[in-house]
């Protein structure tokens, strides 16, 4: 495998990685303009690990975890270098950006996996609960339909869905949206994958709720030796449950390191301004939110993309390309700065 | 749903009078009937006094307005006054022959509207997709008399054939019947083709863009699945609310096209009549036809509630 | 200065990749200079016979040939052009208008006005639309007045509903709480906020029912139902050319031909509406 800036910041010690991304970029072509949703991203996810990918809407986080799993239109997405290797469950490594669509559908759902935000639209209406399980053990197995339906019961038990030979025939309005989300991890993780990749699978959902699919996520990670991708804008959370975190600013990675390390004393000025967002307690009125916004995509933008909105920009941070930089044992961040303002 | 069902009937059932009603005032709304075109001009007007007798044209309206409805719930639509014959016979006849026309257009479009709208809607922007929706842009601006002269001229030009000019039923014989319907069929399918596949595209291109498809797509199901079973399945309610629609407004060109291949329809039935102002058969007529429509919106409402799990109660 | 030719040639770059809207305005923008100004297009008298040529095909004097009476098919359909699109305009601005206005009344209001208008919608839908058009046209007589009559309640059902509903959805918002808590008169509110909050709507339908109508027309008049002859209209000139089919086709061939293109130009137009509605 190829070595890459931040894992030697990041690495854990058990285990080799499953999932390694080398700076990933997918551009988007619009009319005469290109869209650089991720600039360069590199990341990696062990066996049992839990990688959060951090960022406000339009910084490019969902867009790593569908490029990963090649979800995107492949007319207006395209991937301008950079890998994506998998090490699957016979051992092998394989780029899945260089793998044609037949054998990538082969990968999806069986050896990396995806859920999304909304489990309600992302369940179909009009199928039972039963049939969208079955449907995706029987895409990757050559079990019988008999045998596919005890699967699917006893995945919907593994989740927290006890009764779940009743719950097969139901269909998704039926249930609540925690049990609904419940039904998509069970559907993710029918044919026990490699890595699981979690789009905002808690934002629509109730806090008390949230912190039920968080704590299932952490325990079947632990339990499957599975690695777990948690994408979210919600930085708090992250420090509660996961191991590493990236945070991405305007398509790149702007700091990267232990979650909890990340949260309790982050470097670069953006992660710092996210933690001063985040309500302390009683003393609610000290939200300070980050004056103005994302830059403008489609412009090329030469240095420093938070230079804009950065209480300490100088004008180095403008002048040229800024590499993400290994700063202590496991930590990197990409600024200039950095040392100066610590 | 049985209590929903009960009051749509209930109000299908008073718009259907209404609408009788609105027919019946408005036969009687113009001066000049059935008798002086009968007699003609130069009549005795005692003769045409004791044909209007015989009519009971002499009794206030609202008397025979109730008597033909007492009649047309017991199933006695009254005799024709041209030709003396049973109107519910007469239009029953008839009826038979428009829905021969109507279904078969209805299949026909359908086979051919909905697998182009698909396949369109799944391959938005590429070539298929351009030819289809020419296809229907050009089909929904053709009108459907002009083409339906057209073909039989063509095919008559080129293939040297043109249909046999009389009825006949599938029942005394299925070539001839054929003979007698495809090139009706044929020219009101096509609008309908292509309102279906323009309506199918559409919904397509809706669903594609849905949450589930992209869930389907992330558990590595081909392409295929994914179109034939989820995008299908999800726009299958949409399907038969649209072909309903479509039915009945083939229903409506079925008037044109009888006209013009000479069959003996309804639509034909209701034009004569209508001319000769012949009010029973106007009014018979005109009730099955409303009667139709509003079945096949009723119709629809129960299967659009069997099929969505959705709006399955309890 | 640059600014302005810069945002045209990127419109007009738009446009080169759509076709269709291409066609739609070309049409359309001929169209509209026929019934302006047919005198531009022919010099033929369209109603003027002569005996010499009659059901000549297609030639230079006569581009699209002659009728069994001899007159001049390519002036009659210039002619007709107005009549036709002229009728079609006028039923359903007719029908707008009162579909529009008793709509937007019953949304806002409710009550009497509401069922009275609803049962009356209901009774028109229970029709199929073509033949609610022969009933009303045959029975009340073929004229002008009553197929410009016929159209104009064929298509009220779709007016009226997408008044009503835009108003009750309009009536929920809460601009309408603010003004009428400045003491407004609800009828005030209606006519200045909610009607041109609804005209939109209004007016996007108004692109989709006209091919609709265009082809209604045209059949009631090939029935005969429509327009009386001697006053050319494209649906009429069809139906006398129906009788000499073999012999001369060009008789019903070119009638026919002006109202597809007539009617795509409108759908085509239509849709370019709506996608830079949608783009917005």
């Amino acid at each position: 495998m190829l070595t890459d800036p931040s894992r030697a910041a990041t690495e854990r010690d058990d285990g080799p990685n499953l999932l390694e991304v080398q700076d990933l970029r997918t551009y988007f072509a619009t009319d005469e303009r290109v869209l650089r949703a991720v600039d360069g991203v590199s990341l990696s996810v062990a066996a049992g690990e839990i990688m959060a990918i951090v960022g406000e809407s339009g910084s490019g986080k969902t867009v790593t975890g569908m490029s990963i799993m090649r979800l995107l239109n492949p007319r207006t997405a395209r991937f301008e270098g950079g890998s994506v290797q998998l090490r699957t469950r016979q051992g092998k490594v394989v780029d899945l950006l260089s793998l044609p669509e037949k054998e990538m559908r082969r990968i999806r759902g069986s050896e990396v996996s995806m859920i999304f935000q909304d489990p309600l639209t992302s369940l179909n209406p009009v199928f039972s609960i039963g049939d969208q399980i079955i449907e995706g053990i029987l895409q990757h197995s050559e079990v019988s339909k008999a045998d596919a339906r005890l699967q699917a019961a006893d995945l919907l038990s593994q989740v927290g869905l006890g009764e779940g030979k009743r719950l097969l025939m139901q269909y998704p309005h039926q249930l609540s949206g925690g049990m609904r989300q419940r039904v998509m991890i069970a559907i993710a993780l029918s044919s026990n994958p490699q890595v699981l990749i979690a789009d905002e699978p808690t934002t629509a959902l109730d806090v008390t709720v949230q912190a039920q699919i968080v704590e299932l996520l952490k325990r079947l990670a632990r339990e499957r030796g599975m690695g777990v991708i948690f994408v979210t804008h919600d930085l708090a959370l992250v420090a509660k449950m996961a191991d590493k975190v990236c945070v991405m600013y305007a398509g790149e990675v702007v700091e990267q390191g232990v979650a909890m390390e990340v949260f309790l004393r982050p470097q670069h000025p953006y992660t710092v301004a996210l933690v001063g967002c985040i309500p302390h307690g009683p003393s609610e009125d000290r939200l300070t939110p980050i004056p103005g916004h994302a830059p403008d995509p489609l412009k090329g933008l030469v240095g420093c993309r938070f230079a804009e909105r950065c209480q300490h920009a100088l004008p180095k941070c403008v002048q040229g390309p800024i590499q993400l930089r290994a700063i202590e044992d496991r930590r990197a961040v990409r600024c200039v700065r950095v040392e100066e303002l610590s | 749903m049985l209590g929903m069902l009960t009051r749509r009937v209930a109000a299908s059932v008073v718009t259907a009078l209404l609408a009788s009603v609105v027919v019946f005032l408005l036969v009687r709304a113009v001066p000049g009937d059935v008798v002086q075109q009968m007699l003609g001009q130069t009549s005795d007007p005692a003769a045409e006094q004791a044909l209007r007798l015989f009519f009971g044209m002499d009794r206030p309206v609202h008397t025979q307005y109730f008597e033909w409805l007492g009649g047309a719930v017991r199933g006695d639509l009254g005799t024709a006054w041209v030709s003396g014959r049973d109107v519910l016979d007469l239009v029953g006849g008839a009826l038979f022959v428009t829905l021969e026309l109507t279904f078969l257009t209805l299949i026909l479009a359908t086979v051919v509207g909905v697998p182009l709208g698909l396949v369109a809607g799944i391959r938005e922007g590429k070539v298929i997709d351009s030819v289809v929706q020419s296809f229907s842009v050009i089909g929904l601006s053709t009108p459907i008399f002009w083409f339906g002269l057209l073909l039989l001229i063509g095919v008559s030009a080129v293939l040297g054939w043109s249909p046999p000019l009389s009825y006949e039923s599938p029942v005394q014989g299925l070539g001839a019947n054929l003979q007698v319907m495809v090139l009706p069929v044929l020219s009101l399918a096509l609008l309908q083709a292509a309102a279906y596949a323009q309506f199918v595209r559409q919904a397509v291109i809706s669903a594609v863009g849905e949450q589930y498809v992209v869930t389907a797509r992330a558990k590595g199901m081909p392409e295929r699945v994914v179109l034939f079973k989820h995008i299908l399945r999800n726009i299958l309610v949409q399907l038969i609310t649209f072909g309903g629609l479509l039915l009945i407004q083939i229903l409506g060109g079925a008037v044109v096209i009888e006209s013009i291949f000479g069959l003996p329809g309804l639509g034909r039935l209701l034009l004569t009549s209508i001319s000769a102002r012949d009010y029973p058969v106007v009014q018979g007529g005109l009730l099955v036809v409303v009667l139709m429509s509003l079945l096949v919106n009723l119709v629809i409402d129960v299967l659009y509630r069997v099929i969505d799990p959705r709006l399955k109660v309890g | 200065m640059s600014t302005t030719t810069s945002t045209m040639t990127r419109q007009l770059r738009r446009l080169s990749r759509q076709p269709g809207t291409v066609v739609g305005l070309v049409i359309s923008f001929i169209m509209l200079l026929i019934v302006a100004a047919p005198g531009l297009f022919t010099t033929v008298d369209p109603n003027e016979f002569d005996i010499m040529a009659v059901l000549s095909p297609p030639s230079r004097e006569h581009w699209f040939g002659t009728d069994d009476v001899g007159r001049d098919i390519y002036s009659r359909v210039i002619y007709g052009t107005r009549v036709t699109l002229g009728i079609v305009l006028g039923s359903i601005l007719l029908s707008a208008l009162l579909g529009g206005i008793l709509g937007l009344i019953s949304g806002f209001y409710g009550k009497a006005v509401d069922m009275v208008c609803g049962r009356a919608v209901d009774v028109v839908l229970s029709f199929p639309p073509f033949i609610l058009g022969v009933m009303i046209t045959g029975i009340l007589g073929p004229s002008t007045r009553n197929l410009v009559l016929a159209l104009a309640i064929i298509y009220f059902p779709t007016f009226f509903r997408i008044a009503r509903s835009g108003a009750m959805t309009e009536e929920t918002k809460v601009y309408v709480e603010a003004v009428r808590s400045m003491g407004y008169p609800r009828t005030r509110i209606l006519t200045r906020h909610v009607a041109r909050n609804v005209f939109p709507s209004l007016a996007a339908q108004f692109m989709v029912v006209f091919p609709l109508a265009l082809q209604i027309q045209a059949a009631l008049s090939f029935l005969g139902l429509g327009i009386q002859p001697p006053t050319p209209d494209w649906g009429n000139i069809l139906e006398s050319g129906k009788n000499f089919l073999l012999g001369a086709p060009w008789m019903s061939f070119f009638p026919g031909l002006a109202i597809l293109l007539a009617a795509l130009a409108t759908i085509l137009l239509g849709r370019a509406a709506q996608r830079a509605a949608d783009n917005q």
